[in-house]
């Protein structure tokens, strides 16, 4: 009866001594697993009210038109009843490619979502613009599309990097 | 991905399903679990693999607790060991920024945490998985020693992501012996459709009039704050019973039979009557494991109320790591109670229409603890249901959004109760032909609404 767990109270068996390794083994993958999550998806849970006013305090952001959940689902085909909160800054003229999107998505399936839309978006953009606008295409080639922890940015034009930095650095 | 995308209705499922038709017997299980594994890893490629373990830590589990079933004290260490490592996981993601914030509130510190997602059912498939280890340890059930049909019942797509939480015994024979047909296609379908149809013709739309209505944070007027909470409380229903009907679906596609998840649960007289009828598989799941365990009412009145609130506040806490769920809970624990030992009898009394009405009244309210998730915003909701702190008894917005859904409130009051289903069901049995054509008008309407709206989820997702 080595299979089943012993006649005799105590024993360690076969069947005990399986089960410990794979316990052990689960426990040990569960452990590097979830280390790993935590270091390579997670951010710091920043309130939006306290990113967007961190972002509006830079001036490039803000000479910028600010745009609501009618432009979010024009532009990017997202609800905003879907989201956690967002801030976006669009160029007024539409012959301008800057732009700047931060999302706060409640889930990671949402924050796919709304990473998929921006690289839609993008790519939606490349597409306007191939062929004739020069610097725009270039501003696009250089876009920014991320996402870290439930957060999605987008930005584009001369200071997207600068804002990808200042927003990695709140979260 | 999610049953009300495109991409899943004219893609994945017709694939899906083709394949699973021509495939030998033995092979389906087989492609149901590959394909389930797709189904989640399309939207959450990492998180995947923390579904993968559960099913599989879950399913050693179960059998080395069958193996050690002559041994309670060995059962019961394996059983703590289970829970612990569940808890460990759902603590690590949902809910341990929760108690540092609360910790931080409590001593007037402010403790930085990292946000990890929230993996998508994480709360449906371990409460799912954990009742399979607890109905073994109560001998309810044999743990299932072939390792494919316990990953069909663990990682199957239909009730994945958003249950419902079926429990292993209602379905283990399905799991290696179903038969599928096409009498079960078209009920199955019928079924999708229904639940297709509430969430993206109602529900959506509904949405979209809430949102409306609070979106820009100013005082609502009285009418507003009523219209309101009335679009919430059908939204959250329509939402939520959509995909349960969607899963049923699904499931009776596939040859399984998932017991129903909600009974009508806005036509029920009393508070009780209402969590029989609304997320029926939570509501039992807490009865039978935490409840009971317990000591139910079979205990001293102090202790059943303890019990009672202790269920109300933990049922709470599963919908979201946030107070407003613990208060929403708790509302509800006194509510029964209240009901329970002061107004059973009033109840029964008075004409059951006051008793819907009084049952409706205090559901709005609980809807209000659960969609408002800071205090501030909750209490003036409140207030202003009562006429304090509103713009007015009804201002242009208020009335705007009463014009422009009333035809909408007007099709969905008759659609949460049964009175229009079982009429179609009749007329239906008359000329199946009809019930064909009113299902392809609801599936052509549903579909040409999601290829305009921009992605909306559902609401039970992220539990």
């Amino acid at each position: 009866m080595a299979y089943l767990y012993g006649q005799n109270s105590g024993v360690i068996t076969m069947g005990s001594k399986k089960y410990l390794f794979i316990k052990i083994g689960m426990v040990a993958f569960l452990a590097i697993y979830l280390f790993l999550i935590y270091t390579s998806d997670s951010a710091k849970d920043i309130p939006m009210e306290e990113i967007t006013s961190s972002m509006e305090s830079d001036e490039t952001v803000t000479s910028l038109e600010k745009r609501g959940r009618t432009d979010l689902k024009r532009y990017y085909q997202l609800s905003e009843d879907s989201l956690e909160g967002y801030l976006f800054y669009k160029a007024v003229s539409p012959m301008s490619v800057e732009e700047l999107l931060i999302i706060k998505a409640p889930d990671k399936q949402q924050t796919n979502i709304a990473c998929d839309s921006a690289r839609a978006h993008l790519d939606s953009q490349k597409q306007v613009f191939q062929g004739y606008g020069t610097d725009q295409m270039a501003f696009l080639n250089e876009a920014v599309v991320e996402s870290k922890g439930n957060y999605v940015i987008y930005a584009c034009g001369p200071n997207a990097q600068k804002w990808r930095e200042k927003f990695l650095s709140l979260i | 991905m999610v049953f009300s995308n495109i991409f899943f209705i004219f893609g994945f499922l017709p694939v899906f399903l083709l394949l699973y038709y021509l495939a030998p017997y033995k092979l389906r299980n087989l492609l149901l679990v590959g394909s389930s594994l797709v189904f989640y890893a399309w939207g959450e490629p990492v998180y995947v693999i923390l579904m993968i373990f559960s099913a599989l830590f879950h399913y050693f589990m179960g059998m080395e607790m069958e193996e050690l079933s002559r041994f309670p004290k060995k059962i019961r260490g394996n059983l703590i060991f289970v829970v612990v490592i569940d808890l460990l996981i759902l603590g690590f993601f949902k809910y341990y920024g929760f108690f540092l914030d609360s910790i931080g509130t409590v001593f007037g510190i402010s403790i930085s945490h990292p946000e990890l997602p929230l993996p998508i059912g994480i709360s449906f498939y371990t409460f799912k998985n954990l009742s399979y280890i607890f109905d073994i340890c109560q001998k309810k059930i044999h743990a299932q020693k072939k390792l494919l049909p316990f990953l069909v019942y663990s990682t199957m797509f239909p009730h994945m992501t958003a249950g419902p939480i079926i429990r292993y015994a209602d379905i283990e024979e399905q799991l290696t012996r179903r038969s599928i047909n096409i009498i079960k296609l078209g009920v199955g379908a019928e079924y999708f459709i229904k639940g297709l149809a509430a969430k993206v013709l109602l529900a959506d739309n509904l949405a979209g009039i809430y949102a409306d209505l609070t979106a820009s944070g100013e005082p609502l007027s009285l009418l507003g704050a009523w219209i309101a909470i009335f679009a919430y409380t059908m939204q959250i229903y329509f939402d939520f019973s959509g995909y349960s009907n969607m899963a049923i679906g699904l499931g009776k596609m596939l040859g399984f039979d998932f017991k129903k998840n909600f009974d009508y649960p806005y036509t029920s007289t009393s508070v009780s009557e209402f969590w029989r009828r609304w997320h029926i598989s939570l509501g039992s799941w807490f009865r039978d494991y935490i409840y009971i365990p317990l000591g139910g009412n079979r205990v001293s009145t102090l202790k059943h109320i303890r019990n009672i609130f202790i269920v109300w506040a933990l049922t709470g806490l599963w919908h979201g790591a946030s107070w407003n769920f613990v208060l929403w809970g708790l509302y509800y624990g006194l509510l029964l109670l209240l009901e329970k030992f002061i107004l059973n009898g009033f109840l029964k009394k008075i004409p059951k229409p006051l008793a819907n009405l009084y049952t409706m009244l205090a559901v709005m309210i609980g809807w209000v603890f659960f969609s408002q998730t800071d205090f501030s915003s909750m209490g003036k909701f409140l207030m202003a249901l009562i006429g304090i702190g509103v713009s007015g008894v009804a201002d242009t917005q208020a009335l705007f959004a009463l014009r422009s859904s009333l035809i909408l409130f007007l099709i969905a009051i008759p659609a949460s109760r049964p009175g229009l289903y079982q009429h179609y069901k009749l007329s239906m049995r008359r000329s199946p032909w009809k019930a064909a054509a009113v299902n392809m008008i609801l599936l052509i309407l549903s579909v040409a609404f999601l290829v305009y709206n921009s992605y909306t989820p559902f609401l039970y997702l992220k539990f």
